[in-house]
């Protein structure tokens, strides 16, 4: 579904050329759940930025069922309507209601108040806020505003949800409870989970993991399912 | 995103952070304010022009006046000026500026001129009411093409000796009490004749007219106007230095005037007058309006420093929402609707203290030195000139937010978000 092509990533030119991607080819099956994992500096934010098309690679391409996403389609588009995106930091509208800050990916699509309002109840209601819908986002907890940034990334039934370091802002309690949140939602919704954490405990409750090093795969492990 | 949804989020974003909003709104409002003074002040006087002279619109009346008028040099500090014998000589009093008989004869036999006039000057040194009371008694000539509007009794004809027509002010000086009852009576005038010596004339109302700031408060028919006029001026001596004529109807204005030069007079219509006057006014809007486009400079200033602010302030959020899947063009669009909306804003407080400035400002001139000038409202802020208004500053401030929404829409959105 989601698959990365002969990917390079090189900042800087000629003696100062610093290569963050070196020949990175992976797929992403529908419905998996993945976890990029690495040190500071290993290219897995890189990688994760190249994979929702907010970076260029240098070389290789990224493709969506089969089409360029850089080259074929607007990127833009299919980013608010393929992709739904949980960050370390949250990166809620403080000022604005918890309705609102879930509706964002839909105004930002165009579509009407009262449809995005619907769906990001919708939404809210999977992650367990449903009673906080009118508070503003600056009044809740850590591991709520991480729980109302996880209803955003799904209000519009993205295929693939990108997860960066999802914990690493929380305290050990939310953070299992996001983990568990995440994982419930993946399978519920059928969603392609990609995880990128340097939490390793975190990464092994995926199917499949993969370890970055220095701009390369160093390790790609995956589960064996159970029959 | 929708339109609608950008201009919210633009709206609501000013209300981040409100003391800067405010500050810059300030300024705006500031330049606001004075370009619509400006303007109302010009649109104010024009009405007034416009309503006073709106009656002369299509009147075939022509002034006319020796061209040479223009040759005044009375004042002394110049140089020695070369005689030229094309030229009438020039003047320190206007003597010769007069129209001689010879010379109204050469009026009116000017192709195109009908009707000629002469508007007497006649001077009453004062009119004695029933009571006895003594008033001025400013006057005019009835010319048989200048309108009056004779909201009672008739109108004068070129030949009526004996009558006059009033402003409907002027009723006490005939001790009416209603301009209907002043319709028969008698306005006694007393003036000087060329000796020196007074004398009383009495005059019938025949028409009471509304007051209008062009007219004199007393019309005299043209029989005794020319007859006072012969006893007050020297035996001998021209009465008038310009007259008033029609043209025929086969003539165009242009013609007229041009067959007029040709024989060394100047023809002007009322038309001309007017755009004179415009003229005139517009000159002065300029003016005034340039002071307000340096306030409205300034305020430009703010508006683009107020956004940059904004862009830094904003700048995770930029990623974010591109992140989530805007388009840099709606980055644009939500900063550039943002400065145009703080013009709007700004162009609405300005409006607002322009037209309470407005009410003040009349109500203040109408009770001192416009005291008794009906019909004036000095600024006339218009509807349509709010919108004028409000819609230059709010392309003014959506121009001037152009740089700094462009560069929001350019902004890195990995870089942006990891933007502390």
């Amino acid at each position: 579904m989601l698959e990365v092509v002969n990917v390079n990533k090189i900042y800087g030119k000629k003696d100062k050329a610093f290569n963050a991607l070196s020949n990175i080819s992976l797929s992403f099956d529908k419905g998996t759940s993945n976890a990029i994992v690495g040190k500071s500096g290993s290219g897995k934010s890189t990688l994760l930025h190249i994979l929702i098309g907010l970076d260029h690679p240098t070389d290789g391409s990224v493709l969506y069922n089969e089409k360029n996403i850089l080259n074929d389609m607007n990127t833009d588009t299919w980013r608010g309507k393929n992709v739904g995106i949980v960050f370390q930091q949250f990166f809620l509208q403080p000022n604005d209601s918890v309705l609102d800050n879930v509706g964002l990916p839909l105004k930002l699509q165009g579509i009407s108040k009262k449809i995005r309002n619907i769906k990001a109840a919708e939404a809210l209601k999977k992650v367990g806020l449903e009673d906080r819908m009118k508070s503003k986002a600056n009044d809740l907890s850590g591991g709520q505003k991480q729980r109302v940034a996880i209803a955003r990334a799904l209000v519009d039934n993205p295929s693939i949800l990108i997860a960066d370091e999802p914990t690493g802002n929380l305290d050990t309690e939310n953070g299992d409870a996001i983990e568990k949140l995440l994982f419930e939602l993946q399978k519920k919704l059928g969603t392609t989970l990609v995880i990128v954490t340097h939490d390793t405990d975190l990464a092994k409750r995926c199917e499949r993991v993969i370890y970055l090093k220095d701009g390369k795969i160093e390790k790609d492990t995956k589960k064996e399912k159970k029959s | 995103m929708k339109f609608v949804d950008i201009i919210k989020t633009s709206n609501s974003n000013l209300r981040r952070s409100k003391l800067r909003t405010f500050l810059t709104l300030l300024a705006i409002s500031i330049g606001t304010f004075t370009l619509a003074l400006s303007l109302g002040l010009g649109q104010g006087l024009r009405n007034y022009i416009s309503s006073e002279l709106g009656q002369y619109k299509g009147v075939n009346l022509y002034q006319v006046e020796k061209t040479t008028l223009s040759n005044f040099s009375g004042f002394g500090n110049h140089d020695p000026i070369l005689y030229d014998e094309n030229k009438s000589p020039s003047s320190a009093n206007y003597q010769n500026n007069f129209l001689s008989p010879s010379e109204i004869s050469q009026i009116k036999q000017v192709k195109g001129v009908q009707n000629l006039e002469l508007p007497y000057a006649v001077v009453f040194e004062y009119a004695t009411s029933p009571s006895g009371i003594k008033y001025e008694a400013s006057n005019s000539t009835f010319l048989s093409q200048s309108p009056f509007n004779v909201v009672t009794g008739k109108n004068l004809t070129s030949n009526d000796p004996g009558s006059v027509l009033i402003s409907q002010k002027y009723l006490p000086l005939v001790g009416a009490k209603d301009i209907n009852s002043a319709i028969g009576k008698i306005l006694s005038v007393t003036y000087k004749n060329s000796k020196g010596l007074l004398s009383t004339m009495s005059f019938s109302v025949k028409g009471v007219y509304e007051p209008s700031l062009i007219q004199a408060p007393i019309i005299v028919n043209r029989q005794d106007a020319e007859k006072i006029a012969k006893e007050q001026a020297p035996a001998g001596s021209p009465l008038v230095n310009f007259v008033f004529i029609s043209k025929a109807s086969d003539v165009t204005d242009a013609q007229i005037k041009s067959n007029l030069s040709n024989a060394k007079f100047t023809g002007r219509s009322f038309a001309d007058i007017n755009n004179t006057l415009n003229n005139i006014i517009t000159g002065v809007q300029i003016s005034l309006a340039a002071f307000s486009g340096i306030a409205i400079l300034a305020s430009v200033v703010g508006v683009i420093n107020t956004l940059f602010m904004a862009v830094l302030e904003r700048t995770r959020e930029i990623g974010l929402f591109r992140a989530l899947g805007s388009k840099k063009r709606t980055i644009f669009y939500l900063f550039s609707v943002e400065a145009a909306l703080l013009g709007f804003w700004g162009g609405i407080v300005g409006i607002l203290f322009a037209f309470l400035a407005q009410t003040a400002i009349n109500k203040i001139a109408a009770n001192t030195f416009l005291k008794g000038v009906d019909g004036i409202q000095l600024l006339n802020i218009r509807p349509s000139l709010v919108v004028f208004i409000i819609v230059v500053i709010s392309v003014i401030t959506w121009i001037a937010g152009l740089l700094p929404a462009f560069k929001a829409s350019q902004v890195d959105p990995i870089e942006s978000l990891r933007y502390e």
